[in-house]
């Protein structure tokens, strides 16, 4: 068989998410770290309703650019997330059968889970889990998540984020990420090589200091203003903006030792509090997908 | 009739366990088995204990299918009560035997240690032992404990990763028992890939051969001994040797079901690396064994350990060497790029790098650590290494800022030492460096360069002082900053290399470099040493009560203390010592009953010859024992004091301490005090527990 490229992978995995009951979002308009970050993660984790859902999410972080010349380290990667709620007891097998629709003949190789425990300091979140390593090759983070905004989380979701550029790289058996085939034609160098230069040297040199400090208080300020007003899901974009920001000034190598922890506590308190907030709002409006959702999955044999 | 007995079986099927947690689980899982099996009276034979990362198996044998009947006696009220003068039966008699469904004729008088007491016995049937196990295995899958777990079912049962499955048997007949929602069966799972999903079992061996059928290998010695095989194998067929690696062994035992070697290569050019950077990179990253060609330099393979019976066509060998290429790229690059800039040109930016939020910076750990290094060599006669230890001071945290330790963070130290041998530092500046952060345990071993000692001494000695004084103190199972391994080091360095140094200054030094003076956190790392001298004396094999009875003679200088220690510790066997250390109770009982007591006896009113000998005896004792002590043979010290052992059994055979009148009995408390005092400089034997043999 011929090697999937990474929209092929993409369309694989949507197909078959979409054959386990979940919603296939499209990736936050908004820049995050992480998949776990979008809304479609973070907030509906939280409370008894039950959701399905996978969406690809472009993740950047900035400090791990390399200017396009490190041929596995990206400032902008791309994940696959998956988040099934509550987390069924066929999950690790569901997964696998996802590796094996991509092609991978299990039998032939060494996959192996390896404890990983994730966690967010900024999110007030964490979860118990693995790395997924494929011949020794991490592909996937496998996350039972415990905590979100720091509130206790029940029923427990089941996290799966697949590294789509390590994935691509072991199914194509290429040596650098450049090299990969993202449509039949175009290659991952072709639409990307130019977005790390340029973003490695906004991330690290060119990035205003002073300006994205100034963001970060007034994005923060706003966050908070949103939250007292109920605008919750607003309010949490401003959060994800701070979380963002935080990260450039990181890069830029503009936060010292002292500031640091006192950054990230002042974004963690915004999550914690979104969190908080959402919950409420969930319940208000008596938890609508509790009835939908119950009738639409039945549990997978 | 003699009770049939029956095998017991149980695998708790789990996804991945993490390596560490397996085999404390499964022997906490078999202890709390068998416990509970004795407490309900049931006997059992040999039990069998077996785990893969993705099962926990204990099996029982020999356990009977029923309880033993019971005779059990239920105690009622004191006969006193229960009969009247008269010798008939009250009423408080007649409503016990009604409240336990007995006629009066059926009760019976029991004598007790209260006295005696109204009764009755009645028989309780045994119970059958599989009905007691539904509740017995669960209640014991419920107990094991795991350093950290997690919750995912609807009853949010907590478990290290989540149950799957549970085979639950006894003699062939399933345990039907519901835990997080799973269901005990008779049905096991076998290898991920290469087995069948649902595989019937009847008994422990039908268990573990359809295991083996289905590529699972549940005992960890075989799987152990499959993979040192194969890691020898593969080690001689490329004409090296494997570098040893037992922790690495026991991960990978502990991490593959059907585990086989595979070997693969790197190319030459990363060879221009350190070695220990290729180890590094290859082990914690990548859980890779090295090789070792017959001059013990690196050869250009790697030994992986992979979950699957082989690799037929390469393939897993070809994935793994690609990452590792990438790996040994990112190592090669950090070590070409991070030695544009000098090591000694880092210093500044360790001003960003956070040693401990309260606690500052590394910069501002680097300036505490200069100002005591002068203070301490000085006062270990070592200040001829004045020069380099400063010169390893200023270089020593500055690997934390290069790319390499960003990546490879169990390599700090070592990298540091490196790069600093890289620019031509000298070899007591460098291997300082290098070695600051060993012991890494215990059992491993310290620095092998003075400086590396002095300087991974005071290293510490600043962590530990400097979490003190903000609170971060280790209590219980609490040491976020493992501060009781950092004084464990501290300790260890003092042993292995001799060093004689007080306590008290050391630790005042490093507080005065906090800008403290005179601080109540002293007594607080004073008590904190002496718990860490304690550890380490027992683990070293000292028995407790010797080391009661040194530290109880003070420890402000371990290494004296260490050394009396190992006197005592022979001494403690000879006969005369064990009756000297009895009597020496008896004067620590006198003297704490006299309250405080100071000075010397008056010669002129030791009448009684008894005591009069002792007080001669201590005379000529005194010196001697000084004279040893100054030499640090406490060997001698202690014989010394042995030969008091007659005078002193005469003295309290002869001698009443306790005279009436009181300028006497002051007196001879006073010469009580002098005899302990002499002891005391050594050792508190009082504290010495003594035996009675047979």
């Amino acid at each position: 068989m011929r090697s999937k490229n990474i929209q092929q992978i993409i369309l694989t995995l949507e197909q078959f998410w979409d054959r386990q009951g979940c919603v296939l979002q499209q990736p936050y308009d908004l820049e995050v770290g992480a998949g776990t970050m979008a809304p479609e993660t973070f907030l509906r984790v939280l409370g008894p309703e039950p959701y399905r859902v996978a969406y690809v999410m472009p993740s950047r972080r900035p400090t791990d650019g390399r200017y396009g010349d490190n041929p596995n380290r990206v400032q902008k990667h791309h994940q696959y997330q998956v988040i099934l709620k509550p987390s069924p007891k066929n999950v690790q097998d569901l997964y696998l059968q996802s590796l094996a629709a991509l092609g991978i003949d299990l039998k032939e190789h060494d996959l192996r889970f390896e404890e990983d425990n994730w966690e967010s300091p900024t999110l007030g979140a964490w979860g118990i889990g693995w790395q997924v390593l494929l011949d020794g090759l991490e592909i996937t983070q496998f996350t039972y998540f415990q905590q979100a905004g720091g509130l206790d989380l029940d029923p427990i979701s089941a996290e799966i984020t697949y590294g789509l550029e390590r994935i691509g790289t072991f199914i194509a058996q290429v040596d650098s990420i450049y090299d990969l085939k993202w449509s039949a034609k175009v290659t991952y160098r072709d639409i990307r090589h130019r977005e790390e230069v340029e973003f490695s040297k906004y991330n690290f040199e060119a990035a205003n200091v002073d300006m994205l400090f100034k963001l970060f208080s007034l994005y923060e300020d706003e966050s908070k203003r949103l939250l007292d007003i109920g605008l919750v899901l607003p309010a949490y974009d401003y959060c994800l903006k701070c979380s963002h920001t935080f990260n450039l000034l990181d890069s830029r190598g503009a936060i010292s030792v002292t500031e640091r922890v006192g950054i990230i506590a002042r974004v963690r308190q915004l999550a914690c509090e979104v969190a908080r907030r959402y919950l409420e709002s969930r319940e208000k409006q008596g938890f609508p997908l509790l009835e939908t959702n119950a009738a639409a999955q039945p549990e997978p044999a | 009739m003699t009770m049939e007995k029956k095998e017991l079986v149980i695998e708790l099927g789990v996804e991945e366990i993490p390596a560490s947690m397996l085999e404390n689980a499964s022997r906490q899982f078999e202890d709390s088995l068998l416990e509970s099996l004795k407490g309900q009276r049931l006997s059992t034979g040999a039990a069998t204990r077996w785990h893969t990362p993705r099962r926990i198996i204990v099996g029982i044998q020999e356990i009977p299918a029923s309880q033993e009947d019971l005779l059990e006696t239920v105690t009622g009220p004191p006969k006193s009560v229960a009969y009247d003068s008269g010798g008939n039966p009250t009423k408080a008699a007649q409503a016990f035997a009604q409240k336990n469904g007995v006629p009066l004729s059926k009760t019976k008088i029991t004598q007790t240690p209260k006295g005696e007491y109204l009764c009755i016995e009645r028989k309780v049937r045994g119970e059958k032992t599989h009905r007691l196990l539904e509740r017995l295995i669960p209640a014991a899958i419920a107990r094991i404990q795991f350093p950290k777990t997690m919750h995912w079912s609807p009853d949010h049962f907590r478990f290290a990763r989540p149950l799957r499955w549970i085979v639950a048997l006894f003699g062939a007949k399933t345990v039907r028992f519901t835990i997080a929602d799973i269901t005990s069966s008779h049905f096991t799972t076998g290898h991920r890939f290469l087995g069948k999903a649902r595989i019937p079992v009847d008994s422990l061996a039908s268990l573990r051969d359809r295991l083996r059928e289905n590529s699972v290998l549940v005992d960890p010695e075989e799987r152990l001994v499959r993979i040192q095989s194969g890691l020898q194998r593969e080690a001689e067929g490329c004409g090296g040797r494997l570098l040893e690696d037992p922790d690495l062994l026991k991960t990978v035992v502990n991490l593959n079901e059907a585990p086989s070697v595979v070997r693969g290569s790197f190319e030459d050019r990363f060879l221009a690396l350190p070695k220990e950077i290729l180890i590094t990179v290859m082990r914690e990253h990548q859980k890779y064994f090295s090789v070792l060609d017959n001059a013990g330099r690196l050869l250009p393979v790697f030994l992986a350990v992979v979950n699957l019976e082989s690799d037929g066509d390469g393939i897993i060998r070809t994935g793994h060497e690609r990452v590792l290429r990438a790996r040994l790229a990112d190592a090669a690059f950090f070590w070409e790029t991070d030695r544009k800039i000098k090591l000694a040109d880092r210093e500044e930016s360790l001003r960003h790098v956070l040693f401990q939020e309260k606690l500052g910076s590394y910069y501002d750990k680097t300036q505490r650590v200069r100002a005591l290094l002068p203070r301490v060599a000085g006062a270990l006669g070592r200040s001829a290494l004045l020069t380099d230890l400063e010169a390893a001071a200023h270089l020593c945290k500055c690997d934390l800022v290069t790319e390499m330790v960003k990546e490879f963070t169990d390599l700090q130290g070592v990298v540091g030492g490196l790069y600093a041998r890289a620019e031509g530092s000298r070899d007591a500046v460098w291997r300082a460096v290098y070695e600051q952060y060993e012991p890494k345990s215990t059992s491993a071993s310290s620095p092998s360069s003075d400086t590396g000692a002095i300087l991974a001494m005071v290293d510490r000695l600043d962590s530990v002082c400097g979490c003190f004084t903000v609170g971060l103190i280790p209590s219980g199972s609490g040491d976020p900053f493992a501060v009781r391994r950092q004084g464990n080091g501290i300790l260890k360095i003092i042993f292995d290399h001799r060093l004689s140094i007080s306590l008290k200054d050391v630790i005042e030094w490093s507080l005065a470099a906090y800008g403290r003076e005179r601080d109540p956190v002293c007594e607080g790392l004073r008590e904190f040493f002496e718990g860490r001298l304690r550890f380490l004396f027992e683990e070293m094999g000292y028995a407790y009560d010797c080391v009661n009875a040194i530290l109880a003679a003070g420890f402000d200088d371990p290494l004296d203390a260490l050394e009396r220690l190992r006197a005592l510790q022979e001494l403690r066997q000879a006969p005369d010592f064990l009756s000297l250390a009895s009597n020496f109770k008896r004067v620590v009982n006198i003297l704490s009953q006299a309250g405080e007591v100071t000075g010397v006896p008056n010669e002129s009113m030791l009448r009684d010859p008894a005591e009069s000998a002792l007080w001669q005896s201590y005379l000529r004792v005194r010196p001697e024992v000084e004279a040893a002590r100054r030499s640090h043979d406490y060997g001698a010290a202690l014989r010394s004091l042995a030969s008091m052992r007659g005078v002193v059994d005469e003295f309290f055979k002869a001698v009443m301490v306790m005279a009436e009148d009181p300028a006497t009995r002051n007196n001879r408390i006073s010469l009580l005090y002098s005899v302990s005092q002499l002891f005391r400089s050594i050792a508190d034997i009082s504290k010495i527990v003594i035996e009675r043999g047979v």
